[in-house]
C-alpha cells in the first residue's frame, strides 16, 4: 500500500519533470527549417521574386539566420527565425498569386472591351 | 503651506481614488504594441466581408496564431516571445487578406471569362447576321425518328455533299434551322427543332467543320412551308433547312440547288 501511494504521489510529478526535461533539451528544429525551405521555393515558383522581392529576401535572410543559430546550438532562436521565414514566404507566395490573378483579371477585362468594340464596328 | 482642501472629507476621498487608480495603472503590465497591432489587424480582417467569404481557413489559422500570442502574454513570457508570436499572427492576417483578394479576383475572372464567351458568340452572330444566306438544302423528316433528335444513318448520308462543299470552301458560314409541324405544344416543338438543328451541327463538327462557322437554331412550328392540316403538308413542314453564306468567291455546287 505504501509503495502504491508513494507511486501515486510521485508519479505525476515525475512525469511532469520528464516532460519539462524533454521540453528543455531543445532539438534542432529540422522540421521548421525544411518547411521554410519549401515555403520559399513555393514563393519563388509563384513569382515572388518579381512581385514581392522585399518579403522574399527577408524570408531568405531569416532562414539563413535560423541555420546559423542552429549551428550555434541556439535552437529556440533558430526555430523562431524559421517560423518567421515560413510566415513571410507564405505571405510572399499568396501576395504574388494575388497580384498575378489581379493582372489576369485586368487583361480579361481589356480583352472583353476589345471584343465589344470589334462587334460594335 | 497647507492645502485647504485637505480638510474637506470629499476631497480626501477623491485624492485617495486618484492615488489608488495610479497604483492600479502602475501594477497592470505595459501593453505590448505588437500584440495590440496583431489584435487590431485580426479584428479588421475578421470584419471584412471579402476576407470572411474568401479566406475563412486562413482567417482561422490567423486566429489560432493570435491565440498563441495571447497565451504567451497571459503566461508572462518574455517580450521577445510575445513580439515574435504577434508578428506571426499579423503575417497570417496579411496572408488571409492576400488569399481573399486572389479568390475574389479569380471569381471576377471566371465571371468575365463566361462573359467573354458570350461576347464572342454575339460577335460571331452579328458577323453571321451581316452575311446573306441562301437555302441550299432542305432535309426532310427522314433525318430523324418521330419525336427524336438522333440522326439516322440514312439522314447522315444526305449531309456528306454538304461536308465536302464546306471543306472546299472554308470561308462559307452555315446556318442550320430546325422546323417542325404544328402537332404538339409550341414549346415542345421549339425544343425539338433546336435539338435537331444541334444534331446536324454536331455532325458537321465531328466531320471536321469548325464550330465557329456553324450556327444552329430551332425555329419550332412557326415557319411552315405548307399547310399543317394535311399529313403531306405536315411532312413538308418537318424539316431541317441548311443555309450557307453567299459571297462572290463561293459557288454553290449544283447538287445543293435541287433541295431534298
Amino acid at each position: 500500500m505504501f509503495t502504491i501511494k508513494t507511486f501515486l504521489r510521485l508519479g505525476p510529478s515525475a512525469a511532469l519533470i520528464s516532460l519539462l526535461l524533454v521540453g528543455c533539451a531543445s532539438e534542432p528544429p529540422k522540421e521548421l527549417l525544411s518547411q521554410a525551405d519549401v515555403a520559399i521555393q513555393n514563393a519563388e515558383r509563384s513569382g515572388a521574386a518579381q512581385y514581392e522581392p522585399a518579403l522574399l529576401s527577408s524570408a531568405r535572410t531569416k532562414l539563413d539566420q535560423a541555420h546559423r543559430q542552429v549551428d550555434d546550438d541556439e535552437n529556440e532562436k533558430g526555430a523562431s527565425l524559421a517560423e518567421e521565414a515560413i510566415a513571410e514566404a507564405n505571405l510572399a507566395n499568396a501576395k504574388a498569386k494575388a497580384v498575378k490573378q489581379a493582372n489576369e483579371t485586368d487583361e480579361m477585362k481589356k480583352a472583353i472591351e476589345a471584343l465589344k468594340q470589334e462587334t460594335s464596328r | 503651506m497647507r492645502l485647504q482642501i485637505s480638510f474637506q472629507p470629499s476631497s480626501l476621498i477623491s485624492i485617495f481614488i486618484v492615488f489608488l487608480s495610479m497604483l492600479i495603472t502602475a501594477c497592470s503590465p505595459t501593453p505590448n504594441k505588437n500584440l495590440e497591432r496583431a489584435r487590431s489587424d485580426y479584428q479588421q480582417a475578421a470584419h471584412d466581408p471579402t476576407v470572411m467569404a474568401n479566406a475563412s481557413a486562413d482567417l482561422f489559422a490567423a486566429d489560432k496564431s493570435l491565440q498563441r500570442a495571447e497565451d504567451a502574454w497571459q503566461d508572462d513570457e518574455d517580450t521577445d516571445e510575445v513580439d515574435h508570436l504577434s508578428y506571426l499572427a499579423s503575417r497570417k492576417v496579411d496572408l488571409a487578406r492576400a488569399t481573399a483578394s486572389e479568390v475574389a479576383s479569380k471569381k471576377t475572372f471566371d465571371e468575365l471569362s463566361a462573359q467573354k464567351d458570350q461576347v464572342r458568340l454575339q460577335a460571331r452572330d452579328t458577323e453571321i447576321a451581316k452575311l446573306k444566306f441562301k437555302e441550299v438544302m432542305t432535309l426532310g423528316d427522314v433525318l430523324f425518328d418521330t419525336g427524336g433528335s438522333n440522326l439516322k444513318p440514312g439522314g447522315v448520308q444526305q449531309l456528306y455533299p454538304l461536308v465536302e462543299y464546306l471543306k472546299k470552301n472554308d470561308k462559307t458560314m452555315v446556318k442550320i434551322e430546325g422546323h417542325t409541324d404544328s402537332r404538339g405544344s409550341s414549346d415542345y416543338n421549339l425544343n425539338l427543332s433546336q435539338m435537331r438543328a444541334e444534331a446536324v451541327r454536331n455532325f458537321l463538327i465531328t466531320s471536321g467543320i469548325s464550330p465557329q462557322r456553324i450556327s444552329a437554331e430551332g425555329m419550332g412550328e412557326g415557319s411552315p412551308v405548307a399547310t399543317n392540316s394535311t399529313s403531306a403538308g405536315r411532312q413538308q413542314n418537318r424539316r431541317v433547312a441548311i443555309l450557307i453564306s453567299e459571297s462572290p468567291q463561293t459557288m454553290t455546287p449544283s447538287s445543293f440547288g435541287r433541295g431534298m
